[in-house]
């Protein structure tokens, strides 16, 4: 129960006084409140737990994190040879 | 899938365990507040990707794994009763109190049902009006919003059988017992991301 997974949203309506919908993570499709996300919309991701969406992902947020990894991937190549991952690599 | 592959990248990762590597000059003592945490650091061995000199120690997990014996057995005489439906996260009924566990307690013949949200309890007690509908409400800040819609929607559509045994807690001030325990060793935290979409 303490996960929060991230998925998109595929519907949106109104039931009962709630903002709910359908949100598609990989393979499955779950109804979600999406009341706590008043600004999430159709085609947006959002962390989803016990089938509540609570927070939006920031798409710009989630590339410019993914950019600052991918970079680290790329000089990578500058530590090859340095040593086994779980050793400290002595500064040169 | 899109915000999840690109997290589950090995390469990357054993590019940020070098820079890791790189980076840190003395011991250190972390702590990861959050179960799911732990869990992901030991399954993909990131205990043993990164320099030994940064020691990981595990925090205080789960709300599943902090619930008090006294509430698990709360909840055991509550689902017992024959009139009850008792609805939980899965999670919770494999927990032993002194009696045994929700699931045992289900075999015998309670009616005890695993919901995916609170929201489903409600649904369930507006289709039992003759049952009182229980949700054992536990969780941390991440989760104390669900519940509380729950009760707001069980208000709010005139569901009267429907009650909540509630068992939250926070994880501030268990942070803060930990820092200030004698003979603490814990320097820095890895804060549970999902709460802190919640709470700070």
């Amino acid at each position: 129960m303490c996960l929060g997974i991230p998925g998109e949203i595929v519907e949106l309506r109104e039931a009962e006084g709630l903002r709910v919908g359908k949100v598609r993570f990989a393979g499955i499709t779950r109804e979600v409140c999406l009341d706590y996300v008043p600004d999430a919309n159709l085609g947006d991701y959002v962390v989803v737990h016990v089938g509540f969406a609570i927070s939006k992902i920031d798409a710009e947020e989630a590339a410019r994190s993914y950019r600052i990894l991918e970079e680290l991937g790329q000089t990578s190549e500058l530590t090859d040879g340095a040593g086994p991952p779980g050793d400290p690599v002595k500064p040169t | 899938m899109k915000y999840l592959d690109e997290y589950r990248d090995g390469e990357v990762a054993r590019a940020l365990a070098r820079r890791i590597a790189e980076t840190a000059t003395r011991p250190w003592v972390l702590m990861e507040v959050c179960g799911g945490q732990t869990h992901s650091i030991v399954r993909y061995g990131i205990d043993r990707m990164i320099p030994s000199m940064v020691e990981l120690v595990h925090g205080p997990g789960c709300p599943v794994c902090v619930t008090s014996l006294e509430m698990i057995d709360r909840a055991h005489a509550i689902a017992a009763r024959p009139n009850v439906i008792f609805t939980s996260f899965g999670d919770m009924l494999r927990v032993p109190g002194s009696r045994g566990d929700l699931l045992t307690l289900k075999g015998r013949g309670a009616d005890v049902r695993v919901v995916y949200s609170p929201l489903d309890a409600v649904r369930i007690a507006r289709e039992h009006p003759h049952k009182q509908v229980v949700f054992f409400g536990i969780g941390f800040e991440t989760t104390a919003p669900a519940n509380a819609m729950a009760v707001y929607q069980a208000k709010r559509s005139g569901t009267k059988n429907f009650s909540m045994l509630v068992s939250h807690v926070l994880v501030p001030p268990a942070i803060a017992a930990i820092l200030q325990a004698p003979g603490n060793r814990v320097q820095g935290f890895l804060g549970p991301g999902h709460v802190c979409a919640r709470a700070f």
